[in-house]
């Protein structure tokens, strides 16, 4: 799927320019007394079309470009930043972040020790066959409006919105110690929400396709078909009915699954909050938290997932295999953290952009598959399960120090004689992180991986790109809340 | 440092001489410190200084907008041929009214600048917060998870074609603490927050406080029951969920595509009697304070429900002109380069009679629950009106009495229900979150599914 471009074929040229600069003010710093420096360059550009009902609502372009330093100086982190791709505004910035890591070194601060890692010297960018930014925007505004009228001539539905987003994002990191990693992702996507009114309420259903790719991505979609789905889904969400709050044995479509495991484990599972004792899984290491049958992976250049080749440290980002056989295997870490445990950073150290801090993020997380076929799975279910799925889904929040989640999920079913039967809306569910995975009874060999163009995972103020999924999975029992 | 500021009528002017019929030039400058701590130490300090630039454009009635963090002439100069590029591709809106004509200043003024938190520095910060974690740390069994303290001033500048520059300088201060408690080999985590234009040391500390208290009632939190009896909701959650679910409902673009379940309703009584909501924009320190919105409109104090009787929706310039009136300011927009859509400054929840001291309240319950803390309730859905929450932290209430903490209850039912004849009253001070100012709700119409 992705190009490596050590063998010259596809260097992200944009960031050629600058790279002896930084490297010069890195060496700058080090005069100054600086033990290890690191810096982000970005440039990143967005383009948004927005079709709501019977008008483009908005066609805008953003672009963000610039460069920051983390300076460590006696185990104190100082951060600063420049839009100014100057040597004078470069050289100010990693000068401001020097002087705010030595003014914390004066305070009780706890020293940072970063794990080895290798000079990595590599480029690499994501694969596309048609630049969508290249693609004329009456082509691209055609898409939207089409998706639009072909929803909004389904019953019931009063108005649709469809987006059209498109990506490209160029990073270089480069450190004191001789690393130098380049990587470009290219990421486009279009969105569809039918708002309908039934008899029972006014309901809203969405759904999304996004994909690392170019514009071809866009054309291999069937989007009347899309169109057509999500329309007769608000319809049918909005002569629903709400399901009685209780305990229930529930299917989850992988969809689901994708934003609960991100959830309810994979945030649980960053080693920055398991080392702040934030975490339920603080001390889980090596012991069973999951039925056999479980295995989960975070995986930076999943296909189907966001491309994260290398973190925002340059670290390799390839496959962690945080739990096998149900057994917790490895938390999800960046140099410090691996540091401060004794183990190999796992790639997972990430910035939303070249002015924020590093955290430890997931990158594409998801429930490896099983054996199961996605019917046997809803026939195993038994009468008076439910069968949730997730388009309308707006997301999910957990509180991992206290081990809670919950999502509000998309229009859902009860489930008779093996197959989804009436449908219900309104859905939300909510649990206990190391209760769910103890009760999962199934696990079915469709895995599913999904990012968006449009959204991500939010934390300490950051909102990064990510990838999730898993394949259908039978839950023993799960609260559903009825909205 | 200082914040870097471009003229922006000169920006609009170029936006005109590359072809803009008219132009919306909006200009954010900033700079700003955060101290962050972890496991009981100061981890790391972060300065941070940007313009970003926001040029919304129309030819004739195409429109295109572009923007970014800006350095210099050139990177304004692409920003605004992209925006005027971008109009000219673009299908014509035929409701398109132009760029709002009224640019100016509301009448009365506000307190949005702080000169003491804008002297702050980083050392400030960071001293501040290492005095927050020896605080927490004496007390056996606490840990400081995390903790971020920020304090920063900006410039907001707008001027389009026919109005402006207007300009507001405001500051602004963030401080969040996650609370980690041991006890009897029990765990558990709290997380408190504020936000506010004005910093000072006592809200801090009575965060930090707020949080170190809570975190131990999680440690010995129970798996919740399910309960139908009245549930009060603290200031915070009561804010997020009228946030969520009546924000968007009042806004005229959503009630317009006959996306609020308000729609139709204007004069109609949709909440109880004792109601009132006020969108204010003229609170001193609030983060929804301002003099203008992000339109250069001036903004306005208006009832939106008075005595449970809906009164008007939000306006911005565009939405206002399809029903022929005039913007109510309060057209504000996600980045400086979207499109605004109506939204609230700060909404006032005022309920009458409601009463000074929470325990009078919960002596007249027999059997409910006071939740303190939920996560999810953005997950409600504003378009039918249904709450969702999961409480993380929660309190049974028995025969007139707090009983024991709990977790993990799935709270469910409908706002406009909730906030009629399931509005029972409200009590305490009043506080204010996400810009909903709000006294602690107490309603007999939400559902609560327990997970024991």
């Amino acid at each position: 799927m992705w190009l490596d471009a050590t063998d010259g074929c596809c260097s992200v040229e944009s960031m050629d320019t600058i790279r002896d600069d930084i490297k010069r003010i890195i060496k700058y710093a080090l005069d100054l007394g600086a033990d290890f420096v690191d810096a982000r360059v970005e440039s990143y550009e967005y383009e948004l079309f927005v079709y709501d009902k019977d008008r483009l609502k908005e066609q805008s372009f953003r672009t963000t470009r610039g460069a920051g330093f983390r300076v460590v100086y006696k185990g104190a982190q100082g951060y600063a930043s420049t839009t100014r791709l100057d040597v004078k505004s470069l050289r100010s910035a990693v000068e401001a972040a020097f002087r705010n890591a030595r003014a914390l070194s004066l305070s009780h601060t706890r020293k940072v020790r970063l794990a080895p890692y290798p000079a990595l010297r590599e480029s690499v960018s994501s694969l596309f066959r048609i630049d969508p930014f290249v693609i004329s925007n009456k082509e691209k505004i055609e898409v939207i409006k089409n998706l639009v009228s072909v929803a909004q001539e389904v019953k019931d539905v009063e108005s649709a919105i469809a987006r059209l987003g498109l990506q490209r994002d160029e990073r270089l990191v480069i450190n004191s110690e001789g690393l130098e990693v380049a990587a470009k992702t290219v990421l486009t996507g279009v969105a569809l929400t039918a708002v309908a009114r039934g008899d029972k309420s006014m309901e809203y259903v969405s759904d999304s396709k996004s994909r690392v790719a170019g514009w071809e991505f866009i054309e291999s979609l069937d989007l009347n078909s899309l169109g057509r789905s999500v329309g007769e889904l608000a319809s049918t969400a909005s002569r629903a009915s709400t399901p009685s709050p209780g305990k229930y044995r529930v299917v989850l479509e992988p969809e689901v699954v994708g934003l609960l495991i991100h959830e309810a484990l994979g945030h649980a599972s960053e080693a920055d909050l398991v080392l702040s004792g934030a975490s339920v899984l603080q001390g889980l290491l090596g012991q069973r938290i999951a039925v056999e049958e479980i295995s989960i992976s975070d995986d930076g250049r999943h296909p189907d997932g966001y491309f994260v080749p290398f973190d925002d440290e340059g670290v390799r980002k390839t496959k962690t295999r945080v739990v096998e056989k149900g057994i917790l295997k490895s938390y999800l870490t960046g140099r410090a953290e691996a540091g401060e445990l004794g183990v190999e950073p796992t790639g997972n150290s990430r910035v939303m952009s070249y002015k924020d801090p590093l955290l430890v993020r997931q990158t594409n997380y998801y429930i490896e598959p099983g054996d199961w076929k996605p019917d046997e799975i809803l026939e195993a279910a038994g009468d008076n399960s439910i069968y949730v799925t997730a388009k309308g889904a707006k997301g999910g929040e957990v509180d991992p120090g206290m081990g809670t989640f919950t999502f509000g999920v998309g229009i859902s079913w009860t489930i008779e004689n093996g197959e989804p039967a009436k449908p219900l809306r309104g859905v939300s569910i909510g649990g206990f992180i190391l209760d769910v995975l103890k009760k999962v009874e199934a696990v079915g060999r469709d895995l599913k991986v999904t990012t968006s163009v449009f959204g991500g995972c939010g934390k300490g103020g950051q909102l990064v790109r990510v990838g999730d999924g898993g394949p259908h999975l039978l839950v023993g029992e799960l609260i559903v809340g009825g909205r | 440092m200082e914040s870097v500021v471009f003229d922006v009528e000169k920006i609009v002017r170029l936006a005109e001489k590359l072809g803009a019929s008219e132009a919306e030039v909006t200009l954010v400058s900033s700079k700003s410190s955060i101290a962050e701590a972890t496991r009981n130490t100061l981890e790391r300090l972060i300065t941070r200084r940007t313009a970003t630039l926001g040029v919304r454009v129309a030819t004739g009635k195409q429109v295109g907008a572009a923007g970014g963090e800006v350095a210099d002439a050139s990177d304004i100069e692409e920003i605004v041929r992209r925006a005027v590029s971008l109009a000219k591709t673009s299908s014509p809106d035929p409701n398109w009214p132009g760029f709002n004509p009224i640019v100016g200043l509301a009448g009365s003024s506000v307190e949005v600048y702080h000169d003491a938190t804008a002297s702050l520095t980083g050392e400030d910060l960071s001293r501040i917060l290492n005095r927050q974690v020896e605080m927490a740390t004496s007390r056996e069994g606490v840990t400081i998870a995390s903790a971020s303290l920020s304090a920063g001033e900006g410039v907001t500048i707008i001027a389009n074609s026919y109005g402006g520059p207007v300009e507001e300088k405001s500051t602004s201060t963030g401080y969040w603490v996650e609370v980690k408690a041991r006890i009897n080999g029990k765990e558990g985590t709290y997380y408190s927050w504020f936000s506010s234009a004005r910093f000072d040391d006592k809200t801090v500390e009575e965060t930090t406080r707020d949080a170190l208290a809570r975190a131990f009632d999680a440690a010995n939190a129970v798996p919740a029951k399910s309960t139908r009896g009245p549930v009060i909701l603290v200031q915070r959650e009561a804010a997020m969920l009228i946030d969520t679910l009546i924000s968007p409902a009042v806004s005229a673009y959503n009630v317009q595509l006959g996306r609020s379940p308000l729609k139709g309703k204007l004069g109609e009584k949709v909440f109880s009697h004792s109601l009132t909501i006020t969108d204010d924009p003229f609170i001193p320190w609030e983060t929804g304070s301002g003099r203008f919105d992000d339109e250069g409109h001036p903004t306005t104090r208006k009832n939106i429900v008075e005595k449970g009787v809906l009164k008007t929706f939000l306006y911005d310039h565009y939405t206002a002109s399809i029903e022929g009136r005039e913007s109510t300011g309060n057209g504000f927009k996600f980045r400086p380069w979207n499109n605004p859509s109506p939204s609230p400054t700060n909404l006032v929840i005022d309920v009458k009679d409601a009463r000074s001291n929470i325990a009078d309240v919960i002596s007249d319950i027999k059997e409910g629950m006071l939740v303190a803390s939920t996560i999810g309730a953005w997950l409600s859905n504003p378009i039918s009106g249904q709450i969702n929450a999961t409480a993380n932290l929660a309190y049974m209430i028995r025969n007139g009495e707090i009983g024991s903490p709990v977790k993990g209850a799935v709270l469910g039912g409908d706002i406009y229900e909730n906030l009629g004849e399931g509005l029972v009253t409200a009590a305490g001070d009043l506080q204010c979150y996400h810009s909903v100012c709000t006294r602690m709700l107490v309603l007999n119409k939400l559902r609560v599914a327990g997970s024991s």
